[in-house]
């Protein structure tokens, strides 16, 4: 059994990172929240109800855009779909795709787009499916690592915005650091949870945050409890 | 349209040098005597033939043009449905599937001669005849577009809330069109040879029938005219399939 015994309840309106060395269960974990496998055992419950689908916003780890679709009806889909596109829905839209440099591809289709672009439009589209809730997993694992900072200065500069909760999970511990509330280490197993840890410093943070005494403590501390938990690999 | 012109000479310039060679020298071996007329029409008999007769070709033109389109329209409205059943429904697959094959084997040579004793020398075998040619090309295109899945994809639209009509809306259908017209294009040229092979076995009119009545005359050019008019005929009715392919299926 690959996640066993675990109990948590994820704070709202707080970006929650989930780190773990690979096969420890972090993405069926997020399978489970959202909704595609229900668990052997268990419920899952947001606020009092079991139903998910639908409520929550996944962003899975390919980014998943339909070909045939441009990058606007891409972007759009979960509106059509949940039959809320308006001109109001429309033009939130179009206002995000400029922040976050997407504006000018609206009419390419996602085989015309580079890897970094088609991941920030999986992330627009995973953000506009409006739901309090939102599931990334390993979204920005494809991008390098100067890609990854500028979205990372993206997303700090949406929070304002998009407010809600959310379950990243990820390997890359500055990425964790860095966009988090609160970090929670897994492992595969029982009492898959380990080791969890607040970050206290306010949004947005700014990319010299990195480098600061506190950040680079807190990155040992996690390497650290990284280290003391098995994983499935070794 | 410069552009369009260049690439328009680029695609088809060296099809169209081709033709031209060859023509030109069929021409002038015609001219020397190397060939017969009887035997072998030059082209430039073949031209006065579409000339002089062509209100008598017309007029074929259109019966066959009626077999092949009714045919084919019937092979793609039957073949969706049969196709999509076939994917919906597993026992729907497992007892049509060996008859949809079965229906493919039958040499049709063998078929169209019954067809005609059943249902006449008239419109409605033709029609049979063209329908059960192009038929299997489409249910199998339709049927194995339609099983193409994409758990990943249909995940995530579950996530967003999508009921499986939307579903089926928004993702199978569209992945099951590249392979559609894949079918679609090979039913469009067979549906031809299938409405020429069912008027030479048995009608009154049609370019197949020219050409089985107009051999054994020795109107060869006249055998060369109808296929020169269903070589265009093919071509054209495969440039609207590919024409709406395009439309259709995009990025």
């Amino acid at each position: 059994m690959i996640i066993d015994n675990l109990s948590y309840v994820f704070p709202s309106n707080k970006t929650v990172s989930i780190i773990g060395h690979s096969g420890c269960g972090k993405s069926t974990l997020l399978q489970i929240i959202s909704g595609i496998i229900e668990p052997d055992n268990g419920t899952v419950r947001i606020e009092n109800h079991t139903d998910r689908l639908g409520e929550i916003a996944y962003m899975q780890q390919k980014d998943l855009l339909l070909s045939w679709l441009t990058v606007n009806d891409n972007l759009l889909l979960p509106l059509k779909i949940k039959n809320k596109l308006n001109k109001k829905s429309h033009k939130e839209m179009i206002e995000k795709a400029k922040i976050l440099g997407i504006y000018d591809y609206l009419e390419f289709y996602p085989k015309e787009l580079s890897g970094g672009l088609k991941q920030r439009v999986a992330f627009l589209r995973t953000i506009l499916q409006d739901s309090d809730f939102i599931l990334l997993d390993e979204p920005f694992a494809s991008l390098d690592a100067i890609k990854r900072i500028e979205i990372y200065n993206w997303i700090e500069s949406l929070k304002d915005y998009i407010n809600k909760s959310i379950i990243l999970v990820t390997h890359d511990i500055e990425e964790a650091l860095f966009l988090s509330d609160q970090i929670i280490v897994m492992d595969s197993g029982k009492d898959n949870f380990k080791f969890n840890i607040d970050i206290n410093t306010p949004h947005p943070r700014k990319t010299d945050f990195i480098v600061e005494d506190k950040f680079i403590e807190q990155k040992k501390l996690l390497i650290r409890k990284l280290n003391e938990v098995k994983s499935l690999d070794r | 349209m410069i552009d369009r012109l260049k690439f328009f000479l680029s695609v088809y310039s060296l099809p169209l040098i081709a033709f031209v060679i060859v023509v030109f020298i069929w021409q002038i071996l015609s001219n020397l005597g190397v060939f017969q007329t009887w035997l072998l029409p030059p082209p430039t008999m073949i031209i006065k033939e579409l000339y002089y007769s062509k209100s008598f070709l017309l007029e074929h033109t259109f019966t066959t043009a009626t077999e092949i389109l009714l045919g084919l329209c019937l092979a793609i409205i039957f073949g969706t449905i049969i196709g999509f059943l076939m994917s919906s429904y597993k026992f729907f697959e497992r007892s049509i599937l060996p008859y949809v094959i079965a229906s493919q084997v039958i040499p049709i040579f063998a078929l169209a001669p019954l067809l005609i004793v059943w249902f006449g020398a008239g419109l409605i075998s033709k029609i049979i005849v063209v329908f059960l040619i192009s038929f299997f090309p489409i249910v199998i295109g339709v049927f194995d577009g339609l099983s193409k899945r994409s758990n990943d994809m249909e995940n995530m639209l579950k996530t967003m809330g999508a009921n499986n009509f939307q579903i089926f809306n928004i993702l199978k259908i569209n992945l099951a069109l590249p392979s559609f017209f894949s079918g679609l294009k090979v039913a469009s040229v067979s549906s031809v040879i299938g409405a020429v092979v069912a008027e030479w076995i048995g009608s009154k009119s049609g370019l197949g029938w020219i050409m089985k009545v107009s051999g054994p005359l020795f109107q060869t050019e006249r055998v060369f005219a109808s296929i020169v008019i269903l070589s265009i005929f093919a071509s054209i009715l495969f440039l609207v399939v590919k024409f709406l392919e395009n439309k259709l299926v995009k990025g």
